[in-house]
């Protein structure tokens, strides 16, 4: 192991049924699969065996951070969790979810590169992590407790320089729509469940080691500043969104909201963000503000800062403070989180009575951060609150539910847009209680099957943003037309892939982002106009590749794919290009195992070609363009009948996208009559024992 | 309250040993401040920035100010002129400022309505995108919403301005764009993507 810098070097194995814990050595067994979603996917193919529930003893939870975890490589700070997902639909299968803070640093310098549990503990434990040394301590007296309190309790035992990684009453409840959560506001959504079922309550960490970097320092030093130099916003939004003198081009739709004139207005002392000129790399964390970003221009007032991951300076979460929350609802005036923890409790409201961007708006944030974060409910992004909406509005919940249960619920406060409805509603999703919660509670495969609703009710309907398998689209025709629809296909949750979304949305005017497209991927109409598509293309087949490519590298790695990649930058004098080769650049100086973009990016193919071939086992059938890679009907649809190709509209045409997932599967050297990878896919990816083992459960499409 | 702006590049001080070049670098210098703090500099307003720092420096009464701008302009590329309908001319550094944004607060110095109807004509060409009202009430347009309103009046009576129009999203946000550029259904849908769709799914 000494060869190699990275890697912590061990993978730490805990057996909650024996109480047995033993390490195993990174390199030897996971270098190929370089760590994160890698090492998970690994572990799940070589040990669950088939037919394993989410629930049962036998199924893992992996906790799996990659080389460049607690490095100075910006944006590190991700730890991907893999194991049977309770909410995939009609069958669990392998996905993973993904959590910043402080977790996968901490994880790194105790001396690890992953978790994996299996096994069930008699009774309720957490586990206690001091570098080498490993317990499992009884956790009784923090079971039902909030994640909040959970976390004072362990940090009060291990110490303020610990992380502690909880679930909340909902994780134990086993509620599908569970989290796992650290360092406050940074959570994995829809495993909570699963560490519930083990009677696993928390892991708290303390770490004094450090991660050894194998290359030059005066090197290393040099590629974390080119990196830095190289960062936009949030979401690689690489303009600002408002003129700035230093700006050639603005966006209002960016995340980049700091800017001349723009305040932090709760900060102690308020706090100008200036024009963030993007060359000042001390000056990165004052361009995003999420709060202002999703709220609006009020949101500025109750700033206090942003706040984040081990080593990013973006800051994404917003830390807000807004005092009118305390009298009026009892709670704390501080919270944070972003994106749809951000939105959690807003987005179960149709209205308000103050508009879409007024003060209710920003209360019902604060009441569903302080309810949902506690709590620990997912939100299975954004579709809990779509379902609710369109089960309520429709008429769903008072037929489902008993007149006695419909009552106990103050619906008019729902239907008035009075952030207290959430009170009701959302501690009784973590308690199961009654008919409406629990349900809620399913997942929204799970929930229409157990109220006999077709799930064609929510695929043909644009609104529910429902996809498949019981998830939601993320980023998929709305972003970048065929190519968000091919990434949103792949996986067995909502796709978590935000590569294409982050180049489309960037801020710059379409001829730069058409000149890029071209060099990466060798043509520009491999993007369009927002909302104007043309029909597919071999590079959009391309970019798609490179998109779930760049996810998978980045899970694997550590580095976060919300921020990245960075193929584009905010620099004029580079003509706005960022470099695609950054994560091989950082990879091969971090741990000396020298490989460049192509060869990383065979890494990356075989990463996610092992998720492709754990989706096959566990469907047990190749056929998967039939049985897998299915889109909603609503794609194909126009609410006001326009048709594909016609501007103003994000409907795809049958026809069109039969062409793109023939040119993606080609692209992949798979089978384009069954979507499934042959053998000699597998063995372009050193991945030949897998094929093997398909081979002979006749799950290959050539076998 | 404290500024979190960056302090921006060094500007390095030329060989300032003979009085000629420390006049053109002072001019520069005078520049490059109000780019930097996103203001453009008359002509005018400069040569009394130059005479009074000149006469503290110096005591000197007379100064030959037309001389030395004219080196400067010389001497320093990233000096550029811009030309109001008037006449008079305002001038900005690109090392603290870019052309864009020395065109907007140039318009911003003359009919608003133009301003808003090229900021719109831009936006819906490049991207192409409608743009909420609510822009030009922001730095660096400022204008007041009641001023905006007023402008898209005239603007609605105005053939020159035939092609801006306005379309209005479910939140009732007001987005307005360019029919040489967007089509309504385009820019309808657009708006509304932008306005509500991306929070709903973010």
């Amino acid at each position: 192991m000494a060869k190699y810098g990275g890697w912590a070097g061990r993978v730490l194995h805990v057996d909650l049924s024996t109480g047995h814990t033993w390490t195993e050595d990174t390199v030897e067994q996971y270098k190929d699969f370089l760590g994160g979603t890698g090492i998970g996917y690994k572990i799940m193919w070589d040990e669950i065996p088939a037919g394993t529930r989410p629930h049962d003893p036998d199924n893992r939870i992996i906790f799996a951070v990659g080389p460049l975890a607690g490095t100075g490589a910006p944006c590190n700070g991700r730890t991907a969790i893999t194991t049977l997902w309770p909410t995939c639909w009609p069958q669990p299968l392998v996905a993973t979810g993904h959590m910043g803070g402080q977790f996968a640093a901490k994880l790194k310098y105790a001396g690890y590169d992953a978790i994996v549990i299996k096994g069930k503990a008699g009774r309720p434990v957490w586990l206690s992590i001091v570098d080498q040394q490993v317990e499992i301590q009884d956790a009784r007296r923090l079971w039902g407790k909030g994640i909040r309190e959970t976390t004072t309790a362990i940090s009060q035992i291990l110490g303020p320089a610990c992380v502690v990684a909880a679930i909340g009453p909902a994780g134990e409840n086993l509620v599908p729509l569970s989290n796992i959560m650290n360092s406050v506001s940074h959570s994995a959504g829809g495993i909570g469940s699963v560490m519930g079922s083990k009677n696993l309550k928390a892991i708290g960490i303390i770490g004094t080691g450090s991660v050894r970097i194998a290359g030059d320092r005066a090197q290393w030093e040099k590629l974390i500043k080119y990196h830095l130099s190289l960062l936009g916003a949030n979401n690689q939004h690489v303009v600002p969104s408002e003129p700035q003198p230093w700006a050639e081009f603005y966006d209002p739709n960016v995340r980049w909201k700091g800017g001349k004139g723009r305040v932090w207005g709760a900060a102690p002392h308020p706090i100008a963000t200036g024009t963030c000129e993007p060359h000042d790399l001390n000056r990165i964390a004052y361009r995003t503000n999420s709060a202002a970003f999703f709220l609006g221009d009020r949101a500025w007032q109750y700033t206090v800062r942003g706040a984040g991951c081990t080593s990013c300076p973006i800051r994404c979460h917003a830390l807000m403070k807004v005092p009118s929350v305390s009298t009026k609802y009892g709670i704390p005036d501080v919270g944070q989180n972003t994106c749809s923890g951000l939105n959690f409790g807003r987005a179960f409201f149709r209205k308000f009575p103050d508009g879409p961007r007024g003060q209710t708006n920003i209360e019902a944030c604060m009441v569903g951060m302080h309810l949902a974060d506690d709590l620990g409910l997912w939100c299975n992004y954004g579709q809990l609150q779509r379902d609710f909406q369109k089960l309520y509005y429709e008429g769903f919940i008072k037929k489902k539910i008993s007149e006695k249960e419909f009552k106990s619920y103050t619906w008019d406060k729902y239907e008035k847009g009075d952030p207290s409805f959430l009170f009701e509603l959302l501690p009784r999703i973590a308690a199961k209680d009654g008919e409406l919660a629990t349900a809620l509670g399913l997942g929204t495969g799970y929930l229409l099957e157990h109220w006999s609703i077709p799930e064609e009710t929510w695929s043909k309907d644009h609104n529910t943003a429902y996809w498949k398998m019981g998830h939601p689209k993320h980023h998929s025709s709305e972003d970048a037309g065929q190519c968000g629809v091919l990434i949103n296909l792949q996986y067995n949750r909502d796709a978590q892939c935000h590569s294409h979304c982050n180049f489309v949305r960037n801020g710059l005017p379409l001829s730069i982002q058409k000149r890029l497209a071209a060099e990466i991927w060798g043509s520009p109409d491999a993007v369009d106009k927002a909302g104007a598509y043309t029909p597919m293309h071999p590079s959009k087949a391309r970019m798609a590749k490179w998109a779930v490519l760049r996810k998978e590298l980045h899970d694997s790695l550590s580095l976060c794919n919300w921020m990245g990649p960075w193929i584009a930058s905010p620099l004029k004098e580079r003509g706005y290009r960022g470099d695609d080769s950054l994560e091989s650049m950082l990879y091969s100086l971090a741990t000396g195992d020298r490989k460049d973009r192509q060869e990383l990016d065979l890494v990356a193919e075989r990463i996610f070609v092992l998720h492709r071939a754990l989706t096959i086992r566990g469907m047990r059938t190749s056929a998967m363009r039939v049985n897998h890679d299915l889109a909603p009907e609503w794609i194909f649809e126009d609410p006001s009948g326009k048709p594909a190709f016609s501007k103003g509209t994000i409907r795809m045409d049958r026809k069109d996208i039969r062409v793109a997932m023939d040119m993606f599967y080609e692209e992949m050297g798979w089978d384009r009559a069954t979507g499934a990878p042959t053998a000699k896919a597998y063995r372009k990816v050193h991945l030949g024992e897998v094929a093997d083992e398909l081979h002979r459960q006749k799950l290959l499409p050539d076998a | 309250m404290r500024d979190a702006s960056m302090k921006n590049q060094e500007h390095v001080n030329p060989n300032v040993a003979d009085e000629g070049s420390a006049k053109t670098f002072t001019i520069a210098a005078l520049i490059r401040q109000c780019s930097e703090s996103g203001r453009l500099i008359s002509e005018s307003e400069l040569e009394r920035q130059f005479m009074a720092q000149h006469r503290a420096m110096s005591g000197e009464q007379a100064v030959p100010f037309q001389s030395a701008f004219a080196r400067a302009r010389e001497r320093y590329h990233d000096l550029h002129e811009l030309a109001a309908d008037d006449g008079t001319r305002s001038y900005f550094s690109s090392q603290n400022m870019t052309q864009a944004y020395a065109v907007m607060l140039l318009q911003r110095q003359g009919d608003p309505a133009r301003l808003i109807a090229e900021v719109v004509r831009e936006n819906s060409a490049a991207y192409p995108r409608p743009v909420p009202l609510d822009i030009f009430t922001h730095p660096p347009f400022d204008l007041t919403r009641e001023q905006v309103l007023d402008c898209l009046k005239r603007m609605a009576t105005e053939q020159k301005y035939r092609d801006i129009a306005s379309t209005t999203t479910s939140a009732a946000t007001v987005f307005l764009y360019s029919t040489l550029h967007l089509e309504p259904d385009h820019a309808s849908m657009l708006a509304e993507w932008l306005d509500v769709g991306q929070f709903n799914n973010p």
